[in-house]
């Protein structure tokens, strides 16, 4: 099955939105290009449209004043692909598919695309470093309050939680879920949201749970004021990035820009000094996670700044140096 | 001068340019000495018209560099699944799509020739019967169109939605692609089936996210197609550090995924050498599947029982005289205060045995291939280290001379500051 196909164009879709537009009423130059521009990629109007409108692509009919009506006039919806329907086999077999489905519902799937092949197996892949202690998928509890962290965040709803963190105190939350987030590291699903103030008037604080530490949760309605999550996600943010040093030693510069990809990153060549900076933006929270792994690289990165983060990065190597050579430290 | 177009006719074309740009970032137009200035420039503009949110420039001494800057933890989709989504077509292609399906989708079944007529009564536009049934052809291949045979006619009609379509599981399977495009093989392919809907994640983000694997995909999806059919494969092999080109064959067992560093590698069994070697997935191209490899189910096994003893992708260390290298690493790891430690030991040390010695000391150890792997590893222990031994005593001296180099490094700086 190839997968680079013309069925997926994005310029299909542009068009099959135009066309649906156009059957109920003609439409403009103007809306085309709008269509094309929300839809499309950004030079996406300057081919689509021309060519519709000059019937080169006699999908429209042009009416007076300058608009245009759809000559298909069914509303089509495209049957899945035998690609599509490959991939969603495939996917049918990972384990995470049960936070969506009971194993019954999962074998009805199954025997609706017993006759297609599978595009790919889970053993096919072999994650080695991933962490060992992922979220229990196959427990009641577990796939329970998934679906009612799930729902909340599609309907919007405030959520009520019995929650037990780490120092195994278990205390009752009211927050607002906002999304979920998967780490494939840690094959490990984390709820975000706002926390709801003791007194219930407004939201306190950003805050994240780890799903499989929910000991029960329930729908408390739906969230009558909807923080900013745009806002918050900002909020989030580090005030400066890290600013490091990559000496290019080792093949470091590749593997520094592979290793922090998924982060929002800058990065220089300085050419007097045959190295390259770069500023990698970070959550506050993720804090120690990059300090950790900026450490991975040893002396083929130098950690520049901001201030407070340099020092911990001092601290620990200066920890360690007096740990192998058997100095005590000194009181500073 | 040929005119400026978005879409492209070969993926490969663009692969490369986009992960320059992706995971780099910092190479300026007289950097990309391998194709020409225009075709930079070409392929530059395409992306920018891709990726237009997320295209940075600046200018630096070197010149204008141009980057994609994104926040995986913060996007609904993968932006770089746009490259998958921009095949060119022709404008008989496109015609024909819309007008095929719009005429089919009263349910009703139809001749070549019987479509061919009706396009021309309906829409007035010609085509020639071939055109037609070249295109019927490719979307019964795709399993949008179904055929049936009567007599010497073929009769083709919209493929059948699934039974699941119109169930109520259909909403759950696509909150579950909302996840699996993202989390899961092949993702962008989830994502069209978001398009088909209409829709688009609104309820998961994604932390440790590598995009720029959907780059990888073609070759992947060939290898897997290969590994399917038992087969030995041929491809080329471009080393990062030194661009060189070699070509490679062997049988292809496994996909070996890092979700730390961002890497794929592709197992191979090298049969001359007798030996199981991973490599690069971003640096294989030009796949050629062979011929069927007889032990096939055998070397699985192997690998299956060889790849327990691998800390990350390889199979022999620099002491090639030792077959598994043995490591003890004694680190300062406070009982009361910092357990959460002695747990992440515990969660990332694949295998290895954690001890705790006092309420001030736990010792990990472990057998491995290469210990020389778990260099990185442990460094993201520093500030805890008592001590580390290994029977291959090259792997400890490295990380004690690299400890010592940063100790130099950060109290140089100290002096400096």
């Amino acid at each position: 099955m190839d997968l680079f196909s013309k069925t997926y164009s994005c310029y299909y879709q542009v068009v099959g939105r135009i066309l649906e537009a156009s059957r109920k009423r003609p439409v403009s130059r103007k809306e085309m290009e709008e269509l094309a521009g929300r839809w499309g990629f950004s030079e996406s109007a300057l081919y689509i449209v021309p060519k519709l409108m000059s019937g080169q692509w006699a999908l429209l009919r042009e009416e007076p004043k300058g608009s245009y009506l759809s000559r298909c006039g069914s509303d089509v919806k495209l049957p899945l692909t035998a690609l599509q329907k490959s991939w969603l086999k495939s996917v049918l077999q990972d384990p995470r598919i049960y936070l969506f489905f009971s194993e019954e519902e999962v074998c009805r799937l199954q025997e609706d695309l017993k006759e297609e092949p599978l595009l790919f197996k889970s053993g096919d892949f072999y994650y080695f470093d991933r962490c060992q202690d992922g979220d229990p998928y196959g427990e009641d509890t577990y796939r329970r309050n998934f679906r009612t962290m799930t729902e909340a965040v599609r309907s919007r709803h405030l959520i009520e939680t019995d929650y037990r963190p780490a120092d195994g105190r278990r205390r009752s939350i009211r927050l607002f879920p906002f999304r979920i987030q998967y780490s494939a590291k840690d094959d490990k699903f984390r709820v975000e949201g706002m926390r709801l103030k003791e007194n219930g008037g407004g939201y306190s604080q950003a805050i994240t749970l780890n799903m499989a530490r929910i000991v029960s949760c329930r729908d408390a309605g739906p969230a009558y004021t909807l923080p900013d999550t745009e806002a918050l996600i900002a909020s989030m943010r580090a005030e400066e990035p890290v600013l490091i040093e990559i000496s290019g030693e080792r093949n470091s510069m590749e593997r520094c820009m592979l290793h922090f990809a998924s982060y929002e990153k800058r990065t220089e060549y300085i050419e007097e000094r045959g190295v390259y900076r770069c500023e990698i933006y970070y959550d506050r929270q993720d804090e120690t996670e990059l300090l950790i792994q900026l450490l991975s690289f040893g002396p083929v990165i130098r950690v520049l700044g901001p201030a407070p983060f340099l020092r911990q990065v001092k601290e620990r190597v200066k920890r360690q140096y007096h740990l192998l050579h058997d100095i005590i430290p000194s009181s500073d | 001068m040929a005119e400026f177009q978005e879409l492209i006719k070969n993926f490969e074309k663009i692969r490369d340019y986009m992960r320059e740009f992706f995971v780099y970032g910092c190479k300026v137009r007289q950097d990309f000495t391998g194709k020409s200035l225009r075709t930079y420039d070409n392929e530059r503009r395409r992306i920018e018209c891709f990726l237009g949110d997320y295209i940075r420039s600046e200018y630096t001494s070197k010149g204008k560099q141009i980057y994609i800057s994104v926040d995986s933890k913060n996007i609904a989709q993968n932006p770089l699944y746009a490259a998958w989504k921009a095949k060119s077509f022709t404008d008989n292609d496109i015609m024909l799509h819309f007008f095929i399906t719009d005429i089919l989708w009263d349910g009703k079944e139809r001749t070549v020739t019987g479509l061919t007529d009706r396009i021309l009564e309906e829409y007035g536009v010609e085509f020639e019967e071939q055109t037609v049934r070249l295109k019927l052809k490719e979307y019964e291949e795709e399993e949008i169109l179904q055929s049936r045979k009567q007599g010497k006619a073929l009769y083709y009609r919209l493929a059948e939605p699934e039974a699941f379509e119109s169930s109520p599981l259909y909403e759950h399977l696509m909150d579950a692609v909302k996840l699996f495009q993202e989390i899961s093989a092949f993702g962008f392919i989830g994502s069209t089936v978001l398009d088909r809907e209409r829709t688009g994640n609104d309820l998961f983000s994604f932390k440790h996210h590598y995009l720029v694997h959907t780059l990888e995909d073609g070759v992947l999806n060939e290898l897997l197609e290969t590994m399917r059919r038992r087969c030995r494969v041929r491809f080329e092999n471009r080393s990062a550090r030194s661009g060189r080109v070699t070509q490679q064959e062997g049988v292809p067992l496994s996909v070996f995924v890092s979700t730390q560093t961002g890497r794929r590698y592709l197992c191979i069994y090298l049969e001359a050498k007798r030996r199981f070697v991973n490599m690069r997935l971003d640096a294989i191209c030009r796949v050629v599947r062979l011929e069927e490899y007889p032990d096939y189910e055998k070397r699985q096994e192997e690998l299956r029982r060889n790849r327990k003893a691998c800390w990350g992708v390889s199979f022999s260390g620099s002491s090639r005289s030792l077959r598994m290298e043995e490591i003890c690493l004694k680190l300062r790891i406070d009982e009361k205060r910092e357990e959460y430690v002695t747990d992440r030991l515990r969660r990332e040390g694949r295998g290895g045995e954690v001890l705790r010695i006092d309420e001030h000391t736990v010792l990990y150890s472990g057998t491995f291939f290469d210990c020389n792997e778990m260099l990185p590893w442990i460094k993201t222990f520093t500030g805890r280290i008592l001590d580390i031994q290994v029977s291959n005593p090259a792997v400890a001296d490295k990380l004690t001379n690299d400890l010592d180099r940063m100790y130099q490094m950060y109290t140089d700086t100290a002096k400096e500051g």
